[in-house]
């Protein structure tokens, strides 16, 4: 082969070689990126809010297009307001926040912007944007986005407790139980949270109307397709009317039918417990955590059980997991940026405002499960523990 | 001081050109394994990538300095051009060019694969040694899945539940840390050939020859662990087509293949039978059996229908590389959990690189049959390389029907990497050079 055509052979390798550079010049500092923002995520989990800035700042100069950097820069802005979430407070429109406050706000709604204009179909984005138009008092807007954020993706139930709590705050009680009634339909666990606990004290009404509600839709969907799914849901109903014979034969139903569902196993452990048989409710918050391994509530009866038959050890090790599962408690958003944006890390409380994640999951009182880990750590003679979780007990406590 | 006639300098020049040129040939054998495996463990690991490149440059000189035979362009290469330029044009088309980035990459970095390997490939030998290092791959690979099958196995059925093919997800496969196993799993499929080739290739040599029993018995093995419908089909589609595509062709080691599917199809049988796990690969093979199975495929139709949705919106040139999770949210419907994937190579196709890039890559899998089909005719007599080929074209027929269900061949970069091995491998369909269909003459008749 003469030099020429060899040449002319090697011209597509040479050409791919040349943008290949560029591709992995591009892709160099987009590792530089993830790696800033990995960091980023670690300040921000043990609130060292300036070098989370630092990270974050570095994260976005070096990937200017990457929406969730610039989302979660403004998340940083939102994490530096004074206070968690207070529902009361906003529904009654006591909120007020100071002027560093207010610059705070409205640097992290920019931010937002800016990674909505990028990625307008990020259903997370819409809804903090939603919840930080709220707290800057442009109600219309807010509205909008908490609209938007259930029309991308109406299967979090969370979006739809900020959208009630906006049609609340405005006086649409029915509007608002609509949208309760969809989010306790998507996750019965809702039951179990905060958010319903004070609904249940202002409102007792709506609060009973939205279960019997989403049981009626349930009932109607399970006439329509036997779904495990629904049985599971049904069940869980059941027991909040305290009806255990109809949950425990649907939660029976739907364990069977679909063994892989970590929530019903959980429900019907509570049903074996409240029964006496501890046992049984063992196996059931073992295939529970099994299933589901940051489940913090099953971690939490498991260790309970472990407690009251003495297993020191084993106690000390639920009760841990459900405090870890409790502290990295992750929105469903978070689980998919890794698919969205091929991101390395996460952060897994990504919402706004301050402690809402929590405020809509079933509750645990982990203070007092931090007291008693450190009592359990106490007797196994691991005294580094025992005063870790006794300060993590006192920084807890309100 | 001593000075050579200017013929002698020259020979020894010549000799020492020669010499080098040997050398780097044998080391295309470690260097086509290690991209491979380095890929299949660590994704599109920078130290993998850097070193490649530099190898390239390095055999590019070589091709220059040398007197390699000519390169004559077939179907492959002209389509695999034009898929590397439609992907190109996707990435400046893309809706959200950071995660497109990662494939513009990807694609770029097969090419050079492709190239490299469709260069340089061009001796039996380097062939062999390629298929002996895979095969030894999948067998460690294989090996290891079970034996992490086994332990995660016992977990599940200790918490009392008696179907395992409800908890796929807790099985690991062996699979590199971030990696879906769906998408892992396809890599046993992709390494199944090699073994059952070099059954092919050494079957004169019968001790040796029946040693690669084992680890096609282990991949068969771990591929009736993993529980996949989609991966059951393929390795079926494979064999079948294997079969169908030897006799069609009238390849005279169409017993042999025969006697060696044979005896692993027993061999698995026999390890099935005698472990729990004939149960649920039977309950696998029923396809809609189980709740889960429903569910699955109820989930998958209805991500059907949300990417046909987002292609309307962006028909030419697709939402971009990785996109398809961006504009997919919510679109699983039902109770059924996020997927953040298409589940169908086409499909995925038509989303994320339009109508366009959907016809440059089914014009390439047509290059590839009509290559392979025209090579097979032409390297008649040598028994072995029209094996190698037919075996190919029954693996990518069998990845096509795993990516039918499951879109794992522009996800996961080992199986593309080995894929465009396939590829290169029967684009090389220029005359052999002198010796190179020797060893295959030991296996003709």
């Amino acid at each position: 082969m003469s030099f020429s055509k060899k040449i002319v052979a090697l011209i597509p390798t040479a050409l791919a070689l040349t943008l290949y550079a560029y591709a992995y010049a591009e892709s160099a500092r987009e590792r530089q990126a993830a790696g800033a923002f990995q960091q980023f995520g670690r300040r921000l989990e043990q609130k060292q809010f300036s070098a989370a800035s630092r990270d974050v700042e570095r994260a976005v100069g070096l990937s200017p297009a990457n929406a969730y950097y610039l989302a979660n820069r403004g998340l940083l802005h939102a994490r530096m307001l004074r206070g968690k979430f207070d529902a009361a407070a906003f529904l009654e429109d006591r909120l007020a926040f100071a002027d560093d406050d207010l610059r705070q706000i409205e640097a992290a709604a920019q931010h937002y912007e800016k990674a909505l204009a990028l990625n307008p179909l990020d259903d997370s984005f819409q809804h903090n944007l939603g919840w930080l138009y709220s707290f800057l008092r442009k109600r219309e807007q807010a509205l909008n986005c908490f609209q938007r954020a259930v029309s991308i993706d109406g299967s979090v139930a969370l979006y739809h407790l900020s959208l009630g709590l906006a049609y609340e705050q405005r006086g649409d009680r029915q509007l608002a139980d609509g949208e309760y009634v969809l989010a306790v339909r998507l996750s019965p666990a809702t039951l179990d949270s905060r958010f319903f606990h004070d609904l249940r004290e202002r409102s007792p009404g709506a609060a009973g109307r939205v279960i019997a509600e989403s049981i009626s839709h349930l009932e109607e969907e399970l006439r329509r397709s036997p779904s495990p799914v629904v049985k599971g849901k049904l069940g869980k109903l059941y027991l909040q009317v305290n009806s255990p014979g109809a949950a425990s034969a649907m939660l029976k139903q739907a364990t069977a039918e679909l063994p892989n569902l970590s929530r019903p196993w959980y429900n019907l452990g509570t049903i074996y417990e409240t029964q006496g048989d501890d046992t049984t409710a063992r196996a059931c918050y073992e295939k529970a955590v099994f299933l589901d391994g940051g489940d913090a509530s099953a971690w939490w009866r498991l260790g309970n059980y472990y407690d009251r038959h003495h297993n020191v050890r084993a106690a000390a090790r639920a009760y841990t997991r459900a405090v870890d599962g409790w502290m990295r408690m992750r929105s469903e958003h978070a689980g998919r940026v890794l698919h969205i944006y091929r991101a390395r890390s996460i952060v897994t409380d990504d919402l706004a405002p301050n402690g809402f994640l929590a405020y809509c999951s079933p509750s645990l009182n982990i203070p007092e499960i931090c007291q008693r880990l450190a009592k359990l750590y106490e007797e196994t003679g691991d005294i580094g523990l025992s005063s870790y979780y006794e300060d993590l007990s006192n920084s807890l406590t309100p | 001081m001593t000075s050579h006639p200017p013929n002698n300098e020259a020979l020894h020049a010549s000799s020492v050109r020669q010499s080098v040129g040997r050398i780097l040939d044998v080391c295309v054998i470690p260097v086509v394994a290690l991209v491979i495996m380095g890929r299949s463990r660590y994704g599109a690991a920078p130290a993998v990538e850097i070193s490649f490149l530099a190898i390239t440059l390095i055999y590019a000189a070589k091709f220059l300095l040398g007197s390699p035979p000519a390169v004559r362009p077939n179907w492959i290469d002209w389509s695999l051009l034009l898929v590397t330029l439609t992907d190109a044009v996707s990435f400046f088309y893309s809706t959200y060019a950071a995660n497109s980035l990662h494939g513009f990459k990807e694609t770029l970095f097969l090419f050079l694969f492709y190239s490299f390997v469709r260069l340089h490939l061009r001796h039996e030998y380097q062939r062999v040694g390629i298929f002996l290092l895979i095969a030894l791959f999948g067998l460690l690979l294989s090996a290891a899945a079970i034996f992490y099958f086994h332990g995660e196995y016992k977990s599940v059925t200790s918490l009392g539940f008696e179907d395992p093919t409800d908890f796929k997800r807790f099985f690991n496969y062996f699979r590199p840390f971030g990696t879906a196993a769906g998408e892992w799993i396809t890599i046993y499929l992709i390494l199944l050939p090699f073994p059952v080739l070099l059954f092919i290739r050494f079957v004169n040599k019968a001790a040796v020859a029946w040693l690669f029993l084992i680890p096609a018995v282990t991949i068969l093995l771990t591929i009736s662990a993993t529980f996949s419908r989609g991966v059951y089909a393929a390795a079926a589609a494979f064999f079948l087509t294997a079969g169908l595509l030897f006799w069609v062709y009238g390849l005279t080691q169409f017993g042999r293949l025969l006697r060696f599917n044979l005896c692993a199809l027993l061999a698995l049988s026999a390890v099935l039978c005698l472990t729990p796990l004939m149960r649920p690969a039977l309950t696998t093979a029923s396809m809609f059996k189980t709740t889960s199975q429903v569910r699955s495929f109820e989930a998958r139709v209805s991500l059907s229908t949300a990417a046909r949705g987002i292609v309307k919106g962006h028909p030419l040139f697709g939402v971009g590389a990785y996109n398809f999770p961006m504009h997919s949210v919510g679109g699983g419907g039902g109770d059924s959990a996020y997927a953040g994937r298409v589940y169908n190579l086409f499909l995925q196709l038509l989303v994320e690189k339009g109508v366009v890039g959907l016809l440059a890559y089914c014009l390439l899998f047509f290059g590839f049959f009509k290559v392979s089909h025209d090579k097979v005719r032409l390297i008649q007599g040598d028994a072995f390389q029209q094996a190698v080929v037919v075996l190919f074209m029954a693996t990518f027929v069998a990845l096509i029907v795993r990516d039918l269900s499951y879109s794992s061949i522009l996800d996961n970069e080992g199986v593309s990497t080995l894929l465009f091995f396939i590829f290169a491998n029967n684009a090389l369909a220029e005359a052999r050079p002198a010796g190179g269909a020797s060893a295959a003459s030991g296996v003709r008749g």
